[in-house]
């Protein structure tokens, strides 16, 4: 029985192989792709046209399983143009919760991956900053208004770390990431400069530019970064100075150029390679930029009856290297000109750090003596950058990779202090990756 | 997704699908009607069938059974009348091709003529179940889908006609 059952299914097998080998003809290659041919065009003349549903389709399926945003999402829907209307509200108006509560959590909802979500998170807290900005620059800010503002603030860039935070085991677009956050943070530090400050001027302008020129330059390549943040200083310099701050297109403007200098960058890469004069005179502008800016704020506060004595004595600091710098530049020690403008750049950095983190000291104390002008510069052909607002967004990216070994050791002797006022971990979190990982610091 | 894409999408797989199953299915529907240019005629409307159904929005999980039971309902309402198989005829004709494959190796030409004789001369129910079972190895619940037929129907009828083909093969089939 057992004999013949399985005798049986042999005999099928072999029988079945006869009839698949009987059978194993096939259509003549020539009408088969005639045929194809046929179809093809028969396909692209009518096409799918059911995509709308199963575009639908799939949306629904995928909010059965996404219950959260599902209210808002309807909240979206039936409000149509409130919620499109929302997105410019500010702080205190009336549709601004549902900018914030509404559009921006259904947002929050839909990033899936880790990428999307810090994305996301980090463009909140830039438009909470952008938000706070427009709000200062109008001048009809109270002070509830404010603090409710920059709670929000905070919220956000923390959340935008945690987010950050949660990249870091992945490769791809982390740098990028951490780069915009950065710009986020620089933007915060200015308007806190603001706030302890005088309050409106060129700060806005600073913030601005920081963070576009920052947001744009990508961090691997510091130098170029640096030389393509100079022509765009140079380039709108005169422009900011001159007409009233438009925050987002200028934003725009500003990153879009400082972007398209970096795509030429290969080039530029190459010349900051070696110490020619090209690259040195760049390295003198920027630390020319940002020692104005810092006379200018400087000045500012201390008119206010403010005394900074520790930001002055850096701020002196900064120009005598930079004379030094320009010195060496005019008997062609190229390498001693390039590490003097660093240091006078990195010491005016710190200088304006220093600003932001000391509170005014007390009147009494009598105010340093006047800064030796910087008409002691030889070299009159330099131009004068109008505007104290651009001169500052080389600082971050300006470090250079040759000397920033030994520019480290000095500027660590001058404001060891300061080192410990770093607030919070944020700081020394990028830091610590950026530095690392690109032999750069964002910040001491 | 993005719309574009779905219709590239389809298309990808439709054309895919014909490069795969376009003999097969050639196959399956000269075996019903033994006339090679309709064959062809035939197999083009099989898949401009199939992208009508696709280019609805239906999609198409399981290509070879789909095909197989449009391919089936074709020949049924078009040429259930006809009757005239004659495979070794065709062999002859443009269009029709016998490779040397590995399957043709272990069988001599006279006995794969043997076999066509036999399968020619079965009765529809026993052909389209073993062509399809042995010839295009579709499972028996693929078989049932294609034909209408519960699954253990088309499992009797494969061995039925196994044994119908084996008496035709054997001392009985004198005639062939």
């Amino acid at each position: 029985m057992m004999h013949n059952f399985f005798k049986k299914r042999e005999d099928d097998q072999e029988l079945g192989a006869e009839i698949k080998a009987a059978m194993s003809f096939r259509m003549d290659d020539e009408s088969r792709d005639r045929i194809r041919e046929r179809l093809v065009s028969y396909a692209k003349m009518k096409p799918v046209r059911a995509e709308q549903t199963q575009f639908v389709r799939r949306s629904w399926t995928w909010i059965v399983f996404h219950p959260v945003p599902v209210a808002s999402l309807i909240l979206l829907v039936a409000m149509g143009g409130t919620a499109g209307a929302a997105e410019s509200a500010l702080p205190g108006d009336l549709l601004y919760p549902i900018k914030v509560s509404v559009n921006e959590e259904v947002r929050v909802a839909l990033a899936t991956t880790p990428e999307k979500k810090a994305a996301v998170a980090i463009a909140r807290a830039e438009t909470r900053l952008a938000e706070l900005e427009t709000l200062e620059e109008r001048g009809d800010i109270d002070t509830e208004t404010r603090d409710e503002a920059e709670e929000r603030l905070d919220v956000q860039i923390r959340a935008a770390e945690e987010q950050t935070l949660e990249l870091e085991d992945e490769n791809g677009g982390r740098m990028e990431r951490e780069t915009r956050f950065i710009a986020v943070l620089r933007a915060h530090e200015n308007r806190l400069i603001r706030d302890r400050g005088e309050g409106r001027g060129g700060s806005l302008d600073e913030t601005v530019v920081d963070a576009a020129i920052i947001a744009a330059v990508p961090v691997e390549e510091p130098v170029a970064a640096m030389l393509a943040v100079d022509t765009t200083l140079e380039a709108t310099a005169t422009g900011i100075a001159e007409t009233p701050p438009q925050p987002a297109a200028f934003a725009a403007r500003s990153a879009e150029t400082a972007h398209i200098e970096v795509e030429d960058a290969p080039v530029a890469k190459q010349e900051a390679s070696s110490f020619d004069v090209r690259k040195v005179r760049r390295q003198e502008r920027a630390a020319e930029q940002r020692i104005d800016a810092l006379e200018k704020l400087l000045e500012r506060l201390e008119k206010r009856g403010g005394s900074y004595s520790e930001a002055r004595a850096a701020f002196e600091r900064a120009q005598e290297d930079l004379a030094a710098g320009i010195e060496a530049l005019e008997t062609e020690n190229l390498v001693e000109a390039s590490f003097r403008f660093d240091v006078a750049l990195k010491t005016s950095i710190d200088a304006r750090e220093l600003l932001t983190n000391t509170p005014p000291a007390t009147p009494e104390q009598p105010a340093e003596e006047k800064p030796q002008a910087k008409r002691e510069r030889k070299r009159e052909t330099r131009p004068q950058q109008a505007a104290s607002a651009a001169v500052v967004a080389s600082s971050s990216t300006s470090t250079m990779p040759e000397v920033s070994g030994q520019e480290d050791e000095e500027v660590a002797t001058s404001t060891e202090k300061e080192e410990k006022k770093d607030e919070g971990g944020l700081r020394s979190y990028l830091n610590r990756k950026l530095h690392n990982e690109n032999g750069i610091r964002f910040w001491k | 997704m993005k719309p574009a894409s779905i219709q590239a999408e389809t298309e990808r797989a439709f054309l895919a699908a014909y490069d795969e199953y376009a003999d097969g299915v050639y196959r399956f529907i000269v075996s019903k009607i033994s006339d090679s240019e309709l064959a062809r005629d035939l197999v083009q409307e099989t898949f401009t069938r199939a992208w009508d159904y696709c280019a609805k929005g239906e999609k198409i999980d399981q290509w070879k059974p789909f095909l197989f039971r449009t391919a089936y309902h074709l020949i049924v309402d078009t040429y259930r009348k006809r009757r005239t198989v004659s495979l070794d005829a065709m062999e002859e004709e443009s269009g029709f091709m016998i490779p040397d494959a590995d399957d043709v190796r272990s069988v001599t030409r006279a006995e794969a003529k043997r076999v066509r004789a036999g399968i020619a001369k079965l009765d529809d129910t026993y052909r389209d179940v073993l062509t399809m079972r042995y010839t295009e190895d579709l499972p028996p619940r693929d078989i049932a889908r294609i034909l209408g037929l519960s699954e253990n129907v088309v499992s009797v009828r494969i061995h039925r006609g196994m044994q119908k083909l084996r008496e035709l093969l054997s001392g009985n089939g004198k005639d062939i």
